[in-house]
C-alpha cells in the first residue's frame, strides 16, 4: 500500500466515524454534536479530494488554501452554535446564530468553496493533467510540472 | 384583456417556448447517447446553469418558501449551504469521475458501477434504486406542478397535476437529455431573475427588509431564531442531508459526463454555486413576508405549507409578477423532472434490463416509452400519497445519495471498496428509506426530536459501505479499482457489457 492510499484510508475511517458521530447526535437531539460534525465532514471530503496528488509544492499551496478555507467555515459553524440560544442581541435586525448564517455563512458558502476549486484545480494541475490524459496532448496554458 | 386572461397568456408562452426547444432538440435527436448525455457537446455555463436549476425544484422553492414561513429561518439554512455542495461535488467528483466515464465510456450511473465492480447484482440493485428515487423525486415534482398549474389555468389540483406532467413528459420524451439541458438553461435564468425581483417585490408589502423583521421580532420571534420552531440538531441533519447528498444527485452527476472538454470544469462550480444562491432569495422574501402578514392577521394561514406561495402571490402581487413568478416555479419544477425522467428511462431500459442480459434493439424508442411510463408512475403516487412536497423531495433526494455516496464516491478514491459492500449499501439505505416513510407516516415509531430520515438514510448507507466493504476484501476488486484508476487503464478500457458481467 503506498503513502496516496495510506491516506485515502485514514481519511475514509474519519469520514466514517464522524458519520456514526452524527447518527449518534441526530438521536440524542445534541445541536452541539451536530455543528460541530458538520464542518469537519466537510474538511475531510476536501481533502479526500485532493489526496491523489502527487507531492510538491503545489499540492502545499493547494493544502494551505483548503486549509485556511476549512478553518474559516468551522469557524462560522462554531459561531452559529454558541449563539445558538442568544436572543437579546440582534445582528442587523435577526438574533445572531441568524445574522451569521443568512449574512456571513450564505455568501461564504455561495463563493469561498467555488473560488478554493478553481484555485486548487489550477494549481495542482488537477484540470490541465485531465485534458492531457484525455487528449494526449499538452493543455493550452498548462502549467509545467511542479512549477 | 383581464387578469387571468393575462396569466394564461404569459404560462402558454413559456410552455410553447419549451415545448419549441424540446422539438428543437428531437431533430438533433440521432442515438442513445444525443437521449442521454447530449452528446457530450455542452460548455461551462450551459452545464453549470442547467446543473443548479436540475437541483433547484419544486421541492427547492415551492417546498422550502412553505416551510420557512411555517418553521422560521430553520428551514433556510439546508438551502443556504446549498452552493458548499456544489463546489464539493466539484472537487469530489468533477475531475476524477469524469476522466474515469470518458476513458471506459460510461453513459449512467449503473455504467459507472458497472466499471468500478462488474457485478451484475450492483448493477440491478443500483438501477432499481435510481427508478425508486427518480419516482419518488418525480412525485415531488407532479404535486409542485400541480399546486401552480391550478392556480395559473384555475382549474382544480388532479387537472392540473395531470397537465403539468404531461407537458414535462412531452418535452423530454421529445428532445431527451438535450433538450433538458437547454431547457434548463432558460429555466435557470428565469429561476434566478424572477428569484432577485419577488425578494425586493414580496418584502415591500412589510415595508422593506428591516420593517419585516422588526413586525417578525415582535410578533413571531421563534420565525427568525435559528432553533426556534425546529431542534438545532434537526436542522443541521437537513443541512448534512444536502451536502452529503448533492455529491450522489444523479442529476448533476450526469451534467460532468456532458461537458465537452476537462477545461470546462474549471469555474462551472462558482456559476451553478451563485445562482443557487440566488434562487434561494424567493424562499427567504416570500416565506418571511407571508409569514409577517399571517401574523399581522391581513392574511389567513393556508392548512397546508405548500399553499402559501399561491396565497400570498394571488393576495398580495399584481398579476402579470404572479404569473412571472410562477412560471419561474414551474421552471424549477420542470428543469429538475425533465433530467429524471430520463436518468429514470435510461435506468430502466439501459441498465435494469441490461443487468439480465437483455439488450434492446431501437434504445432510443424504448428510453421514450420508459419515459412515459416515469411520468404515469409519479403522477399515480402523487394522486395517491398524501405527503408535503418537502417530505417528498426529501425521500427521493436521500434515496439517490444514500445508493450513490459509498459505492460511487468514495468507491472512486477507495481502493478497498467491495461489489458485496456496495451491493449491500444499496439493499440497505433503500429498504431503510421506504421502511422508514411507512412506520412514520403511520405512526408506528416516533421519531427523536432531532432525528431527520433524510440524513439517517444517507449516514448508513455509507457506514454499511465501508464496513461490509473491510469485511469482504477481496484481490479482484482491488485489482479492478486498479484497472480504472491507473493511467494503463486508457489503452483497454473496461468492456461494459451484461458478458463481462456474467464472467465477473
Amino acid at each position: 500500500m503506498n503513502d496516496i492510499q495510506r491516506r485515502i484510508e485514514v481519511l475514509v475511517a474519519i469520514l466514517t466515524v464522524l458519520v456514526i458521530i452524527s447518527l449518534i447526535g441526530m438521536f440524542l437531539d445534541s445541536s452541539a454534536i451536530m455543528f460541530l460534525a458538520a464542518p469537519v465532514i466537510v474538511a475531510v471530503l476536501l481533502y479526500l479530494s485532493v489526496a491523489e496528488v502527487p507531492a510538491g509544492p503545489d499540492r502545499t499551496a493547494a493544502a494551505a488554501a483548503i486549509h485556511v478555507f476549512n478553518l474559516a467555515h468551522a469557524a462560522v459553524w462554531i459561531g452559529i452554535l454558541v449563539t445558538l440560544q442568544v436572543h437579546e442581541a440582534t445582528f442587523w435586525g435577526l438574533p445572531p446564530a441568524s445574522g451569521l448564517l443568512v449574512y456571513v455563512f450564505w455568501p461564504f458558502s455561495a463563493v469561498a468553496a467555488s473560488l478554493l476549486y478553481a484555485y486548487v484545480s489550477k494549481r495542482t494541475g488537477l484540470i490541465d493533467r485531465l485534458e492531457q490524459s484525455e487528449t494526449g496532448e499538452p493543455a493550452a496554458g498548462a502549467a509545467p510540472e511542479g512549477a | 384583456m383581464n387578469s387571468h386572461t393575462l396569466i394564461l397568456l404569459i404560462t402558454l408562452v413559456y410552455l410553447g417556448l419549451m415545448l419549441g426547444i424540446g422539438l428543437w432538440a428531437n431533430t438533433r435527436m440521432k442515438s442513445s447517447k444525443e437521449f442521454l448525455v447530449a452528446g457530450q457537446s455542452l460548455g461551462f455555463f450551459v452545464m453549470a446553469i442547467a446543473s443548479f436549476s436540475s437541483i433547484q425544484s419544486g421541492w427547492g422553492m415551492v417546498g422550502v418558501t412553505g416551510t420557512t414561513a411555517s418553521w422560521g429561518l430553520g428551514a433556510l439554512m439546508f438551502a443556504i449551504a446549498g452552493p458548499l455542495a456544489f463546489a464539493l461535488t466539484w472537487f469530489m467528483l468533477g475531475g476524477k469521475l469524469r476522466a474515469i466515464a470518458r476513458r471506459h465510456q460510461a453513459f449512467s450511473i449503473p455504467d459507472l458501477i458497472r466499471v468500478r465492480y462488474q457485478n451484475r447484482s450492483v448493477t440491478l440493485w443500483m438501477s432499481i434504486a435510481l427508478v425508486v428515487g427518480t419516482v419518488g423525486y418525480m412525485t415531488a415534482q407532479v404535486v409542485a406542478a400541480g399546486f401552480i398549474t391550478a392556480l395559473l389555468l384555475g382549474i382544480d389540483f388532479a387537472t392540473a397535476l395531470v397537465i403539468g406532467a404531461v407537458i414535462v413528459g412531452l418535452y423530454t420524451v421529445a428532445g431527451g437529455m438535450l433538450a433538458a439541458v437547454w431547457t434548463d438553461l432558460v429555466q435557470g435564468l428565469l429561476m434566478i431573475a424572477m428569484s432577485v425581483g419577488v425578494f425586493f417585490l414580496t418584502l415591500g408589502i412589510g415595508g422593506g427588509w428591516t420593517a419585516t423583521l422588526e413586525t417578525l421580532n415582535s410578533a413571531a420571534p421563534e420565525v427568525l431564531q435559528l432553533d426556534g420552531v425546529r431542534s438545532g440538531a434537526w436542522i443541521v441533519a437537513n443541512t448534512m442531508m444536502i451536502i452529503l447528498g448533492m455529491i450522489g444527485q444523479p442529476q448533476l452527476i450526469h451534467k460532468f459526463l456532458m461537458l465537452r472538454s476537462t477545461r470546462e470544469l474549471r469555474w462551472g462550480a462558482l456559476i451553478a454555486s451563485v445562482g443557487y444562491g440566488a434562487t434561494t432569495l424567493f424562499s427567504l422574501g416570500l416565506g418571511l413576508a407571508a409569514r409577517a402578514e399571517i401574523v399581522q392577521g391581513n392574511m389567513t394561514e393556508p392548512s397546508n405549507p405548500d399553499d402559501i406561495v399561491n396565497s400570498f402571490l394571488s393576495q398580495y402581487m399584481h398579476p402579470v409578477v404572479t404569473a412571472l413568478a410562477l412560471t419561474a416555479l414551474l421552471a424549477a419544477i420542470m428543469s429538475s423532472a425533465s433530467s429524471f425522467i430520463t436518468i429514470g428511462a435510461s435506468a430502466m431500459t439501459r441498465d435494469l434490463l441490461g443487468s439480465f442480459g437483455i439488450t434492446l434493439n431501437r434504445e432510443l424508442r424504448w428510453n421514450r416509452i420508459a419515459s412515459v411510463v416515469i411520468v404515469g408512475l409519479s403522477v399515480f403516487v402523487a394522486l395517491f400519497l398524501d405527503q408535503i412536497i418537502y417530505l417528498l423531495g426529501a425521500i427521493g433526494w436521500s434515496a439517490f445519495a444514500a445508493a450513490i455516496l459509498g459505492p460511487i464516491v468514495v468507491g472512486l478514491y477507495w481502493r478497498r471498496g467491495t461489489g458485496t459492500g456496495a451491493l449491500t449499501a444499496i439493499i440497505t439505505s433503500l429498504l431503510l428509506n421506504v421502511g422508514l416513510t411507512i412506520v412514520t407516516k403511520e405512526g408506528w415509531w416516533t421519531p427523536p426530536t432531532g432525528f431527520f430520515s433524510g440524513h439517517a438514510v444517507i449516514a448508513v448507507g455509507m457506514v454499511v459501505y465501508v464496513a461490509v466493504s473491510y469485511l469482504t476484501q477481496n484481490r479482484a476488486d482491488q485489482t479492478r479499482f486498479d484497472a480504472i484508476a491507473e493511467p494503463e487503464a486508457r489503452q483497454q478500457p473496461v468492456q461494459i457489457t451484461p458478458d463481462t458481467e456474467a464472467r465477473a
